[in-house]
């Protein structure tokens, strides 16, 4: 391999970090060329291209936060495809994983919709009660209750429901970053 | 139990030849590379990994009409270089109560 090959590459495997990481990585390495009296043997020492972006697409998927874990994850299943594990595995791998995703969404839409559901249930509730009002106010009252306590079950429903929705995500990060930790050994 | 990882080594390493003076990735890598073998774990990785740990900083200074990105050892860098050494330490005598005797029979 040539120093423009292995730049190259990594490049390549780098690509779907933050703009920033990515620039960083790559001026590290052009200054390590730069800096080296012999380029070949600079060239020798390092590990292959693959084995270097697994690891820091490993670290990088460890260090994300909560909140964009499910962009890191994309990410992740991306580099997964690109890391230098056998080709089928990688595959397997990635459909795997776009299969958890695609049952998350799924599950996840459900449960928003149900939530949606029970809160639409309470509103309605509430305001049809409102038509006794003249007729029994105890009544009303009690409808209207209702129809707010049953509103704010929906909202604490929805609420949970994404709380675990994000601590799946992040276990599925440390997941994947582990598994391409281990290929990167 | 004391137990010291290759990891652990290797970031001590770094850290403690960043103590004496800054440097730039080539001549870091050199200098790791006279005490030990970097080729299984290569010091980018663990150079932006101890970046964002915060026991390292970065600053660039032109050289050759280029920018070099020079490494550079922070109060919290030093604080774990303490730790490590400690470690080390702690590790090595477990070690010796092992391996110790050996050289002691010769002498």
């Amino acid at each position: 391999m040539t120093k423009n090959e292995f730049m190259s590459q990594l490049k390549n495997k780098l690509r779907k970090l933050p703009h920033q990481e990515y620039i960083d990585a790559i001026n590290y390495y052009e200054q390590y060329f730069e800096d080296a009296e012999d380029e070949q043997k600079a060239l020798d020492k390092l590990q292959s291209p693959d084995k270097i972006a697994a690891r820091i697409l490993a670290d990088f998927a460890d260090e994300a936060p909560a909140k964009s874990s499910f962009k890191v994850l994309w990410i992740i299943i991306l580099s997964l495809f690109a890391a230098p594990i056998a080709i089928p595995i990688a595959i397997v791998l990635g459909f795997i994983a776009i299969a958890i995703i695609v049952t998350i969404i799924a599950i996840v839409s459900a449960v928003i919709l149900s939530g949606g559901a029970i809160i639409f249930v309470g509103i309605v509730g509430g305001i049809a009660s409102l038509s006794f009002i003249f007729s029994s106010f105890p009544t009303t009252l009690y409808f209207v209750g209702v129809g707010l306590l049953t509103l704010s079950l929906g909202v604490l429903f929805i609420h949970y429901t994404i709380c675990l929705i994000k601590i799946i995500f992040k276990g599925l990060n440390k997941l994947f970053s582990k598994i391409l930790r281990r290929s990167s050994k | 139990m004391a137990t010291f990882s290759s990891s652990t080594l290797l970031e001590a390493c770094i850290l403690q030849t960043l103590v004496k003076k800054d440097a730039y990735g080539y001549a870091l890598s050199q200098e790791i590379e006279n005490v030990m073998s970097i080729s299984e774990s290569t010091l980018y990785p663990v150079l932006r990994r101890l970046q964002k740990d915060g026991f390292l900083q970065t600053y660039d200074q032109p050289y050759n009409g280029r920018n070099r990105r020079y490494y550079k050892i922070t109060q919290k860098g030093n604080d774990v270089l303490a730790l490590h050494k400690k470690s080390w330490e702690a590790y090595k005598q477990k070690l010796d109560q092992i391996l110790g005797g050996i050289s002691n029979d010769k002498k």
